[in-house]
């Protein structure tokens, strides 16, 4: 455990290192402090309907203004980043972790395992992200979990390639040949061979994954088939905007605003981490 | 040239028809029946049960299906549950504005993101560099649908001079149906074109490390001899798979993007028939979009097979 805390550390410190870590460390590290404090944070309940201040402009009291229920707008904004990091975290994690498992069996085993679950990583791939989502939320109803597990099933092929193709190429290096010689059973190999070299392309696509699955999850929760009122999003924010552009802009501008800054930061994040991990072509261009 | 071709074509096929049984399924799983949500809340169980059989869901699923997909194939799509207009005539209604959209867009995206692309590269590590990368970088994290309606508050709200939504007919006024799509295009196409310049400029760089750019400038010729002549169409193999990749995402985000600007294409139709639980729509146009985003990608393969024999060699094996 001890080796793992001091070599996060290590990143970290690299991380902030690199020019564009820096920025896009900044960024994302804001607003998981954010998620984390924002019940300390927020200055009204994002839920509360004062139908005496309704489409109020920014002020001293309400420093974003409040939207068409007479809600904080500042409010909502902060606690919007709890959804989008939920669901971007749980898209990441769950997707990451079948996937790589998945990845793992498929290049060590090869044979019909190989084949069954690159086919199925095929059907997968073959609809556009955002309609693999679309299709569960259709069929399961729209929500927080939904989404999130939806998104989670969109990017598990995406890890199970890259770690597939991590695993083909380490498996024929020396060590990992002596050790399959020596009769080391397959776990331990697999475990301190293979997952350890291969996970540099799979932390720089989690980052990638984290934007992607933020990114349609605003765009599900715009369309209204994401996450549901009254949990604030800011997908959600900005398909309420829509009806009140001409009187009320701040409502479009706020959430958008916040969104697209935590986006960013995750771009930069990325570009950073692709950087340092020095993976290069591995790691598949935005799907 | 001719086995590959035929060997890709031949693989895409099961990946369409499974893709099709997936959409399919959408019937089946959806909460509620579809026989009484098409026969009205006031039917009686009769007349249910004339429905599901006209439907044909009393049949066997792998039936259904298989009458759905011969019929689909054909372009009958069966009618709408709400509206009760063939789905056909609906997509035929929506399909122009949205291969309007997304050809202009990937347009857009492919002009402005291999230039500024090549741009960066022939100026690599200069402040021009320096200045497109971060842009770039910034743009991919600008959702779209946050662009579109930055777009309309900027240029319809505020300033007045372009349309907040909807479009006009290309043909008869094509003026006014340019400026109902710039906002539209922009917003599509700004995420596309940041992707694209990055991998362009990473592309070019990665070509001009070769030995025969080195030959070329050796025997004397001008430096922009060299980048259009030799750098730039041996990096644009790679780039091609990329706007591909692009042009097929570019798709699912229109479904977001049109229904910004209220373009009366196939992705407000989509979104509208989820909302409306119309699923006869859903299943039709979700069909569509699939089958265009693998013929997409099966164009792109074999036009990257086309440009460069090495690929043709590897599927041989």
């Amino acid at each position: 455990m001890n080796g793992i805390a001091s070599s996060s550390l290590l990143m970290i410190r690299r991380i902030f290192a690199h020019p564009m870590g820096r920025v896009g460390g900044s960024i994302v590290l804001f607003f998981l402090v954010v998620a984390l404090f924002v019940p300390l944070l927020a200055p009204f309940d994002p839920a509360f309907q004062d139908a005496d201040n309704e489409l109020v402009p920014p002020d001293l009291t309400h420093w974003l203004g409040t939207d068409q229920f007479g809600r904080d707008v500042l409010s909502r904004v902060l606690y919007a980043s709890q959804a989008a990091i939920i669901v971007g975290c749980t898209a990441s994690i769950l997707g990451g972790s079948v996937g790589v498992l998945v990845g793992l069996l498929a290049g060590y085993f090869q044979s019909w395992v190989d084949t069954l679950a690159m086919r199925a990583a095929d059907m997968i791939l073959a609809f556009p992200g955002l309609l693999v989502a679309l299709l569960f939320v259709i069929v399961l109803g729209p929500g927080l979990l939904t989404v999130s597990v939806a998104l989670a099933i969109a990017s598990t092929p995406i890890f199970a390639r890259i770690t597939r193709a991590s695993v083909l190429q380490i498996k024929q290096r020396e060590y990992v040949l002596a050790a399959i010689q020596f009769g080391s059973p397959t776990g331990w190999i697999m475990r301190q061979h293979l997952l350890r070299n291969c996970a540099s392309p799979i932390i720089v696509q989690a980052s990638l994954i984290i934007g992607i699955s933020v990114l349609a999850e605003s765009g599900l929760s715009f369309l209204g088939l994401g996450i549901q009122p009254p949990t604030a999003s800011w997908g959600l924010m900005l398909n309420e905007s829509r009806g009140f552009l001409y009187d009320a802009p701040w409502l479009a501008l706020a959430p958008g605003f916040a969104l697209s800054l935590f986006l960013i930061g995750l771009v930069f994040l990325s570009d950073a981490l692709r950087d340092i991990l020095d993976v290069g072509d591995l790691v598949e261009a935005g799907r | 040239m001719l086995k590959y071709s035929a060997l890709r074509i031949l693989k895409s096929l099961p990946v369409v028809l499974i893709s099709a049984f997936v959409v399919f399924s959408i019937m089946l799983l959806v909460p509620g029946d579809p026989a009484l949500m098409r026969a009205g809340p006031d039917a009686t169980p009769v007349e249910v049960a004339a429905v599901r059989q006209e439907m044909g869901l009393d049949r066997p699923f792998v039936e259904q299906f298989g009458r759905w997909f011969v019929l689909a194939v054909r372009g009958d799509f069966g009618k709408s549950f709400v509206s009760r207009v063939p789905v056909s005539e609906l997509i035929a209604n929506r399909l122009p504005a949205t291969l309007q959209l997304a050809t202009l867009a990937v347009f857009v995206a492919a002009l402005a993101g291999i230039v500024s692309g090549v741009f960066a590269a022939t100026r690599a590590r200069s402040r021009a560099d320096w200045g497109i990368s971060v842009g770039a970088a910034v743009t991919i994290g600008i959702p779209d649908f946050w662009l579109g309606t930055l777009g309309i508050l900027v240029f319809a709200v505020w300033l007045g001079v372009l349309p907040p939504g909807g479009n006009a007919d290309l043909f008869g006024d094509p003026l006014l149906a340019l400026q109902h799509l710039a906002l539209p295009v922009i917003a599509l196409a700004a995420r596309p074109a940041a992707v694209l310049s990055r991998f362009t400029r990473a592309a070019v760089l990665d070509v001009a490390r070769e030995e025969m750019v080195w030959t070329a400038r050796a025997k004397g010729l001008p430096e922009w001899r060299v980048i259009t002549r030799h750098i730039v169409p041996n990096a644009l193999i790679p780039i091609l798979t990329v706007l591909a990749v692009q042009f097929g995402q570019m798709l699912a985000a229109a479904v977001v993007v049109e229904t910004v600007f209220a373009w009366p294409g196939l992705g407000s139709l989509l979104v509208g028939s989820i909302l409306g639980r119309d699923y006869s729509v859903v299943q039709a146009v979700m069909l569509m979009l699939v089958v265009a985003f693998i013929l997409i990608n099966l164009i792109a393969d074999l036009l990257y097979a086309r440009l460069d024999p090495r690929i043709r060699a590897g599927l041989g094996k």
